[in-house]
């Protein structure tokens, strides 16, 4: 079931954070520089204003990039902290929150467990970011087209409401007092 | 399924090849909830929740394929987990003895872990007493995934021992 809905979940996870970004980019660089169509024009000016780099503005705007979901999540079990949206609309979040975890662990003893911790995890159509705690991690699931501005703007959401939070994000779920956060949650995203 | 407290716990199933590991799983959790295949890491994480008298106990279960078990468990399996099911089959006694060596494989990693040793396939076996006290220690308990004798209670029975620990 869930298969058909995240198809490539198991598809093999980027260590490099950036570089699909920077490739695609590059292209879209290329491609706007041929064609000059008023899309690119329009970017081109957005670009002079907000001071963002121009190709990203323009692929941003073809590829809306949108966080879909947020999720809370205790190193080591994958069990979910909290979460973003409160029912399960898409698919059953307990479930895909160890799925992340089994992937996150996987890459990680591939790649050296403790030289680095993985960023993010090309998920299909999805791009899931990992920020990273000591006892817990954020994974923000986004859609569209992930550049690095929007890349900035999730971290600086994540360190807002981990900056109100972290004392009272439970790092203890399998203690009796467990208390879910997700309301919290919802007020930052 | 009101009022109560739901606290989650994460189970491991291990066993060595063709015990009935992911017939287990699946005949407990079956139609319940959701089911995520890894294929690149070959594992299985399936969702059910157990009502006890006093909470309800989210089980997340990750049931690994055979290539990633006992010989070489990797260390992100078992961090974290609250309880493992350690599958044989009663009809290869020589699935205990491996499953008893991985026992101890680990066990000193996770003191806090609570250990169930399930025989499978006691529809094989003539007569087959449910239950047994290893010489470890462990709780033993035997089902069968096929005829569903006793599934639900192995799990519920784990579920109750991983609040406790
Ligand atoms: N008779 C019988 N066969 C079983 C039972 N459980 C599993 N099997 C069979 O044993 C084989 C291996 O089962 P599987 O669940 O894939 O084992 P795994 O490799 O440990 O995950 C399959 O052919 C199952 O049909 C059981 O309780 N009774
Ligand atoms: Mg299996």
């Amino acid at each position: 079931m869930i298969e058909t809905l995240y198809p490539l979940l198991g598809s093999m996870m980027k260590k490099a954070m950036l570089n699909q970004v920077r490739v695609i980019n590059e292209k879209i660089e290329r491609t706007a520089n041929q064609v000059f169509t008023l899309g690119f024009w329009k970017s081109k000016f957005k670009s002079l204003i907000t001071g963002i780099d121009h190709s990203e503005v323009y692929f941003q705007e073809l590829y809306q990039s949108k966080i879909e979901d947020v999720f809370v999540i205790q190193k080591g079990s994958g069990l979910l902290i909290a979460k973003y949206k409160l029912e399960d609309t898409i698919a059953d979040r307990d479930t895909i929150a160890g799925a992340l975890e089994a992937i996150k662990g996987f890459a990680e003893s591939v790649i050296g467990k403790n030289s680095i911790e993985l960023e993010k995890i090309d998920y299909g159509e999805y791009n899931i970011l990992l920020h990273n705690y000591h006892k817990f991690y954020f994974a923000v699931l986004c859609s569209g087209v992930v550049g690095n501005h929007f890349i900035q703007d999730v971290n600086e959401k994540i360190v807002n409401y981990a900056s109100e939070y972290l004392q009272e994000i439970p790092t203890q779920v399998n203690s009796l007092n467990f208390k879910d956060n997700s309301e919290n949650l919802q007020k930052y995203f | 399924m009101s009022e109560k407290l739901v606290i989650k716990r994460k189970l491991l199933v291990l066993g060595t090849f063709s015990v009935g590991k992911t017939s287990l799983v699946n005949r407990f959790t079956l139609n319940k909830f959701s089911d995520i295949y890894v294929p690149t890491i070959g594992v299985s994480i399936k969702k059910k929740s157990v009502e006890l008298e006093e909470v309800i106990v989210d089980l997340v279960i990750w049931d690994i394929a055979d290539v990633a078990t006992f010989d070489i468990i990797p260390e992100h399996y078992l961090s974290g987990s609250h309880g493992v099911i350690l599958v044989f089959d009663l009809t290869r006694p020589e699935t205990l003895q491996k499953t008893l060596e991985g026992v101890n494989s680990f066990r000193d990693k996770l003191p806090s872990t609570a250990i169930i040793i399930v025989g499978n396939k006691s529809d094989l076996l003539e007569n087959s007493n449910m239950e047994t006290q290893n010489k470890e220690g462990l709780m033993e308990v035997h089902t069968s995934a096929k005829s569903g004798e006793n599934v639900d209670e192995m799990f519920e029975r784990l579920a109750r021992l991983t609040i406790e620990s």
